[in-house]
């Protein structure tokens, strides 16, 4: 588990906030495309356990707040706030359960997304519109949770290994 | 304590969303120094995209054109079967225009038939017609395509007919030689040859001669082409000469014929 105010750590952050913002919409399939900084949350979720969480969902929403240009510290809130819940569901969680992983992700990027889209539509849209961006977001999800092992492959390498059975030892 | 440190970490983006959306003109300004720091990044991203892109769209040509290649190819092969089709109407076309070009300065009505079956024994020469009595054809009528005569109707069904052939072993025709006006019968063989039988030993014929329909008989009318000579000799009991002679329609490649409509006095 790496320190968090690393350059490790920094450069990560800022080349996924690229990949994010730039180079994933090379990659759509029906103008839906995953985001690498919701899987990097899951990821710490995953591997580095409860306090890194938050801290790793403030920053991450922190950059998508400026990578989108609204409101700064939105998406920063929402993903703190869900990173909390997220923390929660993985200390509760059956790990050896097939599939759980891509589950949680799952539900964690279409939260992120159906919980924007809550805050910031609410009352405004009409019902058939919502209804679409969920299916949206719910296809985000599904893509991005689909990529949980490859970036877990890759974050791996990047950070090193982390033993998962060693830490629930002396957890 | 430690645990309860998350939760307050959640205070900050919550005090900074206040206070940015207490100043917007904060809110840009932040924003244009990160759009401003991160640029050269996003560039680079930029260039990245174009690249996946460029593969991703080119990957999808190519995937197109694999996938186009098999229909391509299907439709190359309908095409050149239709190709195969359209060059065997031309040659039917060509083959017919030839048979009305024979048929109309005749003098008689024609009814034009399609061969449709032959024969399976090897010597024998009886075809099968497309046409029979429905279509107003009978039996004896003459069987003539625009190289001379071929033979003539044996049997008649409804809707198709059978006709007997000059080469057939069976097939015999009144003939006459068309300079020394030598009269003979022509008989089939079963080969591509016909014998011409029954010529007068003093008979002047000659080798290359054409040898025409002699009209004696109720069948065939006169003055139609059936071959030349091409050999002669005496028979087996020397009291007549008999000819081999080379028929002038190419039996082994009928496909139309005309029938002739002939009064019964003719």
């Amino acid at each position: 588990m790496p320190r968090l105010v690393s350059a490790k750590v920094i450069l990560y952050f800022l080349v996924l906030a690229v990949l994010d913002g730039t180079v994933m919409p090379a990659f759509q399939i029906h103008a839906v495309y995953p985001s690498f900084l919701l899987l990097f949350i899951c990821y710490a979720a995953f591997q580095w356990g409860a306090p890194k969480t938050v801290y790793v969902a403030f920053w991450a929403g922190l950059l998508r707040d400026l990578l989108g240009g609204g409101l700064i510290g939105l998406d920063a809130t929402l993903l703190v706030a869900l990173a909390l819940a997220l923390d929660f569901l993985v200390q509760k969680m059956e790990r050896q359960l097939p599939g759980i992983y891509f589950v949680v992700a799952f539900l964690f990027v279409f939260c992120a997304g159906a919980l924007r889209l809550l805050v910031c539509y609410a009352g405004e849209m009409p019902p058939s519109l919502v209804w679409s961006y969920l299916a949206m977001s719910a296809m985000t999800a599904l893509y991005t949770s689909a990529l949980l092992p490859l970036f877990n492959f890759i974050t791996n390498g990047w950070f090193g290994h982390a033993s998962t059975k060693q830490y629930e030892l002396f957890r | 304590m430690r645990r309860w440190r998350s939760y307050y970490f959640l205070a900050v983006p919550v005090i900074a969303l206040i206070a940015f959306f207490q100043y917007p003109r904060f809110n840009e300004s932040v924003h244009s120094i990160f759009s401003t720091l991160a640029r050269p990044a996003f560039v680079l991203g930029a260039s990245l995209r174009e690249g996946f892109y460029t593969v991703r769209y080119q990957s999808g040509n190519f995937l197109d054109a694999v996938g186009k290649q098999k229909e391509y190819l299907s439709r190359i092969q309908e095409l050149e079967g239709q190709l195969i089709r359209f060059r065997e109407m031309d040659r039917e076309n060509l083959r017919l225009k030839k048979l009305l070009n024979f048929s109309l300065p005749l003098a008689t009505r024609t009814i034009g038939v399609r061969v449709i079956g032959e024969d399976v024994t090897p010597w024998k020469k009886v075809v099968l017609l497309d046409k029979g009595s429905r279509h107003n054809l009978k039996k004896d009528m003459v069987v003539v395509v625009p190289e001379g005569l071929a033979g003539r109707i044996l049997e008649v069904e409804p809707y198709t007919a059978h006709a007997i052939l000059l080469p057939d072993p069976d097939s015999r025709v009144s003939a006459l030689t068309a300079t020394s006006r030598a009269q003979g019968i022509i008989a089939g063989i079963g080969t591509d040859k016909l014998q011409m039988k029954y010529l007068a030993l003093d008979a002047e014929v000659e080798i290359g001669e054409d040898v025409t329909t002699s009209g004696v008989g109720s069948i065939f009318p006169k003055g139609l082409l059936i071959g030349k000579i091409e050999s002669i000799e005496r028979d087996n009991d020397g009291l007549h000469l008999l000819a081999l002679v080379k028929p002038s329609v190419p039996f082994s490649k009928l496909e139309e014929v005309l029938c002739l409509v002939l009064s019964p006095q003719k």
